[in-house]
């Protein structure tokens, strides 16, 4: 075989892996939903559970069961993981940090501290747009805390190690700051706050989880046409200007949007770690850096991930359900941590 | 052809770092900018193609004036090497397909692909373009990059120290790769190098720059004994060796 034909066939064989690799993520979250579906403190045949999802199970409280509470909460485990792990992969690209998430710099948790604000401070829970304004303003808080990241790595040219420095600083301000609102709370706003802090995934409604895919849905599809430009920051700043890439306009608007994004999941489910600093990684270990793989993979894996924690988070102490915020921190950290001495000296 | 004038660049409310800059080169030449740490070769180098947008002056390829036109825009008329090489885990096919970046719509075409194969086949890169960057040696990387350069069809080429992390083979490969290319293709390549040798076996024309400003520009004629003490601080002079013109340091 001559050297073009044999490296053309290599190089069909390089993209037939990342294809298929993302088929075997796809087919593995079909699986997990499938399971998601069975599993439950109420037991049933799985036949009466595939009937209950079209609303024609013979028993109207497996239908019930099926369509208000299993598939609201696998659906949002589907939104929020897609969102989450698309904007870590994406972070990870415009500020050149394989350690940036959504939760790492503090943009989370500004999120939870904005929330915190309308819950406590202006009263969202008793008011008619009260969700309304919870995710503006846990928006506004989570973009103040993008502002101060991109204006400390402008201004103080700071390195991309250090932007997870001041995410940890920004991070510890916030939970400090929600902790003394919550100081002030009456019963009411701490138990809904709280289950902010703890994350969860069972008390979404169809509105809102239509709200959140819809906005995670425009946003990604917005990464994935400008994907070739997230590749040619990885070459640095001054190389992906040579290619044509505003580098400035794409860090700022991407950064909007992964806070953005992030800040209206966050909002719906409360504070949930590690799913976008780990599903971008899991990706990157087979498909590499280029981000026409990595992004369809991180939303494909970032949904797969807090399912499975999801999951977990039902099955571990049936029918108590814990809380999906430290399921996935609990196996997440490891996880990264594996990933992370695994990859050894190989930059991001 | 490009011509270069009034160049000027300044940190905001500092000292100009490049001061009235005037030059032209031909096309499918290779042009050295040679001085000092600190003299503003990289700071010329990257105005060229808006990487530092310049306070004023004008940057022409024909007839295109490049101060007027877009990074998108301009990254079809010029590639740019930089002086670090990226040691990323991405296919050696993939990174040089972002030289097609610039020509991209929702995705690459035909066209496209082929330009890569061409690139990768003109630099002898087509039995590793499956392989990781990051797997691949510091020659192989920058011969990536160029084939990068290469794949954006640029008029003009800037090389940024390009063999500065290099073995002397790959220096030597390097540079004659830029040569071959340039004289082949017609396309301008300027190469900021500190190693005068080097650039007098492949460059035709050389740019002296001292603290801002061109010292001299011309052909090998300029690299006097006294042009060598005013931008080195050192006593050397040019002499041929069998038939190549070397730097000989007192």
């Amino acid at each position: 075989m001559s050297n073009r034909a044999k490296s053309g066939a290599v190089s069909i064989n390089s993209k037939r892996k990342n294809v298929m690799f993302l088929l075997l993520l796809f087919v593995l979250l079909i699986i997990a939903v499938v399971i998601s579906l069975w599993a439950g403190s109420y037991s049933t045949t799985f036949k009466d559970i595939i009937q209950g999802v079209f609303n024609k199970a013979p028993d109207d409280k497996i239908n019930a069961v099926v369509r208000k509470v299993r598939l609201p909460r696998i659906f949002t485990a589907l939104v929020a993981g897609a969102g989450l792990g698309v904007s870590g992969c994406i972070l990870q690209a415009i500020l050149n940090n394989p350690l940036a998430s959504a939760s790492t710099l503090g943009v989370s948790q500004g999120a939870v501290f904005g929330a915190a604000f309308a819950i406590i401070g202006l009263g969202a829970n008793s008011l008619k747009h009260g969700s309304f304004l919870i995710t503006i303003c846990s928006f506004g808080a989570s973009m103040g805390v993008a502002l101060v990241i991109m204006g400390l790595a402008k201004l103080k040219q700071i390195t991309p190690e250090s932007i997870v420095l001041a995410g940890v600083a920004i991070s510890s301000l916030f939970t400090g700051a929600t902790t003394l609102l919550q100081y002030f709370a009456d019963e009411v706003q701490l138990t809904s706050l709280v289950f902010w802090t703890f994350g969860d995934l069972g008390s979404t409604n169809w509105k809102q989880i239509r709200l959140m895919a819809i906005v995670v849905f425009i946003i990604s599809i917005y990464f994935i046409i400008h994907r070739w430009d997230f590749n040619a920051l990885l070459s640095g700043k001054e190389t992906a200007i040579s290619l044509g890439v505003n580098v400035k306009k794409t860090t700022i608007i991407n950064m909007i949007l992964c806070c953005f994004m992030a800040s209206t999941v966050v909002s719906y489910i409360g504070l949930i770690n590690f799913i976008g600093l780990v599903a971008p990684h899991m990706v990157r270990m087979v498909v590499g850096n280029n981000y026409v793989y990595l992004i369809p993979g991180s939303i494909l894996a970032g949904s797969l991930l807090l399912l499975l924690g999801d999951l977990l988070s039902r099955m571990v102490i049936s029918p108590v359900i814990l809380p999906i915020g430290a399921i996935t921190s609990f196996l997440g950290a490891p996880l990264f941590l594996y990933l992370l001495f695994r990859r050894g000296g190989n930059n991001a | 052809m490009l011509k270069i004038k009034n160049l000027y660049y300044s940190y905001p409310n500092g000292p100009d770092l490049l001061e009235n800059i005037n030059f032209s080169q031909e096309k499918g030449k290779v042009l050295a900018i040679l001085g000092n740490n600190g003299a503003g070769k990289s700071t010329m180098l990257k105005c060229l193609n808006k990487i530092i947008v310049p306070d004023k002056g004008s940057v022409r390829i024909g007839d295109k004036e490049l101060m007027d036109m877009t990074v998108g825009e301009i990254a079809k008329e010029v590639a740019f090497v930089a002086q670090s090489i990226p040691n990323t885990q991405m296919l050696v096919h993939d990174m040089v397909m972002l030289g097609r970046k610039p020509y991209m719509g929702w995705g690459f075409v035909k066209d496209d692909y082929e330009i890569v194969e061409e690139s990768l086949r003109s630099l002898d890169l087509m039995h590793m373009k499956d392989r990781f960057v990051n797997e691949l040696s510091g020659g192989e990387r920058q011969k990536v990059m160029l084939a990068r350069a290469l794949a954006q069809q640029p008029n003009l080429l800037l090389l940024d120290e390009p063999t500065s992390n290099l073995d002397i083979q790959n220096q030597h490969q390097v540079l004659k790769i830029v040569q071959d290319i340039c004289y082949e293709t017609g396309i301008m390549a300027i190469v900021v190098i500190h190693d005068i040798n080097l650039a007098l076996r492949f460059c035709d024309n050389y740019l002296l720059m001292n603290e801002g400003q061109i010292y001299n520009y011309g052909g090998p004629e300029i690299l006097t004994r006294q042009a060598i003490w005013d931008i080195y601080n050192i006593h050397g002079e040019i002499i041929n060796i069998k038939d190549k013109q070397v730097l000989i340091i007192d």
